[in-house]
């Protein structure tokens, strides 16, 4: 029966190629234009060049975006993780009724209360607190909404190691805390740095929250520096952004990469929400 | 044995940064907005200082409210179009079609992946790139094949987004549908091979109730998702002329642009609302799978 | 870490540090405290950066002279997202002593709480007397002062010379009304294919331009006005709101002598800067800031260095009718307002003072031409015999222009406006059923007692 076979993989490749080409063609610009002498919109490689990065670099406001995004985005991933780890610990190891249709709940109620319906009380919460235009209010925002999921993950990846070392622990006498930060923290260390890589990518990545809380072009991070850049007055350097969009995208990639090499794409409903 | 390792103290301790900051940047405002559309607020004008409550007011305001419903309608063909069909769709379709061919699913996996990974921003400047009316890829290569340029954000915005949107979201949908393809037992198909049962016939007998359940999660995910994604404000700006105006990006319009807090909490709410619903249609449905 | 034993007398050396400290902390926080702050929509190298020039040569004087510091924070960013800064800065608590705004915002500052009446300070600031009246008028609102106005302005048509040769029009041109406009765009569209012969803002997304540079300059020509003085009504239908939109339709959907498309695109208005530019558009409604700013030969973006010789001027006629205005113009103006947050109130009268003297202004002037809001400045032989085109247009336009309705709930009927003729000229609705529309929305922002039709 190898002529069907031969057939359908004959046409699933004549299905396929025009998709590929499709899913391809924006990102091979983004791989092409930042090293192109004559940066244009659409891909066109003319010579090789590391000008457009340079530029990159002495734009101030650029500069300063990548500083503020890593500051955000680190800040949410310590808060985050330490917070999650913590809670995790607990609602993993503590049973108690409807311990997972709360932690299902909460997850449900992040994707529910997300976008921009979400920013308008959101809004108002962080002027009612004076957090408007300050990088706290986005670190606390952007913590607060990515939370459910992260325990979500971390309790199930806990959920996954076996108590008994712990227990045992326990039997010789620690105490609770140390059995946590002795023994079981290292066990779980897996976990904990996916669920920060996720977590990283997310607040990174975010560009609603900054965009609506904070006003300051020198506050902004590089996902509203990046829009204001294409979006605003003037002819926009074509050669510049895509560097800048470049470098911008190469930390989540490289997380991902990460993620995928040393745990496999587990697959979470609800990241993405 | 049930034993707890550690005490009351220790437990709270450990869940309340936690939970608290769920409860006050997630849960907080998810329900308050409701009390916010009760009022007039606003950020300039009279109601900036002595914002007045008025009940439903604004509520009844947003159901006669013309770019409401423009926005709605939008909102639902785009969700009709790039969730449902689109993503839904696609995502499916990749999955049979790279079913058991490991490295051609490794290829287009990754390839599918990285349009769902990569920042929004960046996409959103990859896509204006991609289809800009004189310089941008696309129309490079309709007029290399002797075809006109098309200005796609003002010939066939909502298209355009749609299109855009599938392209963004259909990874998910992949792997989802992948996973559950990876769960059907092998035999099952090797059966249907063995009768001649042709790839339709497969398709509708074997597969499709094997992964309904993965179906169903998918829809509502995806759904969900889509229906507040504001992407394509980025693409957009909601234009032109409104036609492609999200209600999320209506709301935003509303409340941050014009500062109507109030009045924007109000069609925040309604969307909440929606979203909520879709949500419980969904637990309601798995539940009944179970029993 | 012993705190106790410090207080002990084993130190009065001790004691003698601590007091210095604390000495050189209330002095520092005494130093600091003498602060006034400035905002304006300006960046150096961007958006208005001869206003940053002006600062940066100014304040220094004024720093010595007074012996504080004074800071000018600087943003260049859309005039929206400008004034959602100053908003938010404000409602926080904080914000700029002094803010450069644009005068109609005043009102739905004031109603929020936004602003300080600066009555008391404008009695320390001898030249206050020299504004004219209309001027005085735009800054107050209920009564009191809250704006000192910096510069104001007056809206024509700008045409581009070159082109007209091109196309056998006589320069200079003076049409007398909607009609020859409309010969002259059909004369460009004949003769030139590829450019536009007239842009005249419309949609929402230009904003207030399209109300201030088309809307109004179209609807005043018809004798019409969005809001009835005397009667304190807004005028939700009129035939002169009608022939307006039709005058509309005309231009962008009858005869194609406008681009509809470019109205709504994003970044519309900058779009026809650059069309402007490239010469590819022949006529356009603009005002003041259009030529002295934006065609500046100063300005890198979008600057011709011939200017003064390619880009000409004409007034905006009427429509032409009997009983109708022979020319219109409109004209709007910033200036400096006060924070109710500002802690230094008598500070910022001394800053504000110094500003406002003669030579700095002249020299503002200088690198900026402006219409003129006071007299002295006006009647000075170097505004006047140096700057020709301001010394013209005043001449020519100050006497036909007006202002717009200054309420708090003038941004949404302008914003209505917008959408009217966005509406009109995109073909989405006939000119009846807009108005209809405008009509409806008008009356549910302002209730049925305040909305009036005219024949």
């Amino acid at each position: 029966m190898r002529d069907p076979r031969r057939a359908s993989r004959i046409v699933s490749y004549i299905l396929l190629a025009p998709i590929a080409a499709f899913f391809v063609s924006p990102i091979l610009w983004l791989i092409v234009t930042p090293f192109s002498i004559r940066p244009s919109l659409f891909i066109s490689l003319n010579g090789f060049t590391l000008n457009n990065f340079a530029r990159v670099f002495q734009n101030r406001t650029a500069v300063n975006a990548f500083r503020n995004s890593l500051i955000i985005s680190v800040s949410v991933v310590v808060l985050v993780t330490t917070c999650a780890l913590l809670a995790a610990y607990v609602l993993s190891r503590q049973d108690f009724k409807g311990r997972n249709v709360l932690l299902y709940m909460l997850v449900l109620f992040s994707s529910v209360v997300s976008g921009a319906a979400a920013m308008v009380p959101i809004f108002i919460l962080n002027l009612r607190l004076g957090l408007i235009n300050t990088e706290l209010g986005v670190i606390l925002t952007l913590s607060g909404g990515i939370m459910p999921t992260a325990l979500f993950i971390l309790k199930d990846f806990f959920d996954s190691i076996p108590r008994t070392y712990e227990e045992a622990a326990l039997v010789d006498g620690s105490s609770p805390l140390q059995v946590m930060f002795r023994i079981f923290l290292p066990l779980s260390s897996k976990g904990v740095i996916v669920i920060a890589m996720l977590v990283f990518t997310q607040s990174w990545s975010n560009f609603l929250v900054p965009f609506v809380l904070l006003r300051s072009t020198s506050k902004y991070p590089v996902s509203v520096a990046i829009y204001t850049f294409f979006s605003e007055v003037g002819v926009p350097d074509i050669g510049m952004i895509s560097a800048y969009a470049f470098l911008y995208t190469l930390p989540v990639i490289f997380a991902y990469v990460l993620i995928e090499r040393k745990f496999g794409f587990s697959f979470y409903g609800g990241i993405k929400g | 044995m049930k034993r707890s390792l550690m005490g009351r103290k220790v437990i709270v301790f450990f869940l309340i940064p936690a939970l608290s900051l769920i409860f006050v940047f997630l849960i907080l405002p998810g329900v308050w907005v409701l009390k916010i559309g009760m009022t007039n607020e606003t950020l300039t004008g009279p109601k900036a200082r002595n914002p007045d409550f008025v009940g439903f007011e604004n509520y009844a305001k947003v159901l006669s409210d013309r770019f409401f419903y423009n926005a709605l309608r939008i909102t639902l063909l785009f969700v009709l179009g790039s969730a449902i069909i689109g993503q839904a769709g696609l995502g499916l379709s990749l999955a049979l079609l790279t079913y058991r061919r490991r490295r051609l699913k490794s290829f287009i996996q990754s390839v599918v992946i990285l349009a769902w990974i990569i920042p929004e921003v960046v996409v959103a400047y990859l896509w204006i790139a991609f289809l800009d009316k004189d310089y941008g890829t696309l129309n490079m290569l309709l007029s290399a094949i002797g075809l006109r340029k098309i200005n796609w954000f003002y010939e066939h915005p909502l298209l355009t987004i749609i299109v855009f949107n599938v392209w963004r979201g259909t990874a998910y949908s992949m792997l989802l549908f992948s996973a559950a393809l990876e769960t059907i037992p092998p035999s099952y198909l090797e059966t249907a091979e063995v009768i001649g049962a042709s790839s339709w016939r497969k398709f509708k007998d074997v597969i499709l109730p094997n992964i309904r359940s993965y179906i169903l999660t998918d829809l509502i995910l995806i759904t969900l998702w889509t229906f507040n994604v504001f992407t394509p404000y980025l693409l957009t700006g909601g234009g032109p002329s409104f036609r492609t105006e999200l209600l999320s990006i209506y709301i935003y319009r509303t409340a941050f642009r014009y500062f109507k807090l109030g009045y924007g909490a109000s069609i925040a709410t309604i969307a909440l609302l929606i979203n909520f619903a879709l949500a419980m249609f969904y637990l309601s449905l798995s539940r009944r799978k179970r029993t | 870490m012993d705190v106790g034993s410090t207080i002990i007398p084993e130190g009065g050396v001790t004691v003698r540090k601590w007091l210095v400290a604390v000495l050189v902390s209330i002095v520092v926080v005494f130093a600091l405290g003498q602060k006034v702050t400035i905002i304006a929509n300006a960046i150096k190298g961007g958006k208005n950066t001869q206003v940053v020039d002006w600062f940066e040569k100014y304040i220094p004087e004024i720093e010595k002279d007074l012996g504080i510091t004074v800071e000018l924070i600087q943003t260049g960013i859309k005039d929206e997202d400008f004034k959602a800064r100053i908003v938010l800065d404000i409602k926080g608590g904080g914000g700029a002593d002094i803010l450069w705004i644009d005068g109609f915002w005043v009102p739905e500052f004031v109603e929020a709480g936004y602003l300080r009446p600066i009555d008391d300070i404008l009695a320390e600031i001898p030249a206050w007397k020299y504004y004219y009246d209309s001027m005085k008028a735009m800054g107050s609102y209920k009564g009191k002062t809250y704006l000192v106005p910096a510069s104001t302005d007056v809206r024509m048509i700008y045409y581009n010379k070159e082109l007209f040769k091109k196309a056998g029009i006589p320069v200079p041109w003076q049409p007398k009304s909607w009609e020859d406009i409309i010969k002259t765009a059909r004369i460009i569209k004949e003769k030139l294919p590829g450019v536009i012969p007239i842009q005249l803002n419309a949609g929402t997304e230009m904003g207030e331009a399209t109300t201030m540079q088309g809307f109004f300059m179209v609807l005043l020509g018809a004798g019409g006005n969005l809001y009835d003085w005397q009667l304190g009504k807004w005028i939700i239908k009129s035939s002169a709101l009608r022939d307006t939109l039709n005058f509309y339709k005309q231009i962008y959907v009858d005869e194609k002598l406008g681009d509809a498309a470019l109205q709504v695109s994003p970044g519309a208005r900058e779009k026809t800067f650059e069309l402007f530019r490239q010469e590819k558009i022949a006529m356009y409604v603009e005002g003041t800031w259009f030529y002295t700013s934006v065609l500046n030969p100063n300005n890198p973006s979008w600057g011709f260095p011939d200017r003064d010789e390619r880009i000409g001027w004409a007034a905006m006629p009427g429509r032409g009718k009997p009983q109708d205005p022979e020319f219109v113009s409109i004209s709007g103006g910033t200036g400096f307002a006060v924070n109710v947050n500002c802690k230094n109130p008598k500070l910022v009268a001394e800053v504000l003072k110094r500003l406002l003297y003669v030579e700095p202004q002249l020299s503002y002037f200088q690198m900026k031409p402006f219409v003129s809001p006071r007299s002295d400045l006006a009647d000075s032989c170097w505004t006047v015999n140096k700057d020709k085109f301001i010394a013209e247009t005043s001449r020519a336009l100050v006497k036909y222009t007006t202002f717009r309705p200054a309420f708090p709930v003038y941004p949404e009927i302008s914003f209505q406006a917008q959408l009217l003729t966005e509406r009109v000229v995109t073909g989405q609705m006939s000119v009846d059923k807009a108005i209809e529309e405008f009509a409806k929305e008008v009356t549910k922002i302002v209730g049925k007692e305040n909305v009036i039709e005219k024949p």
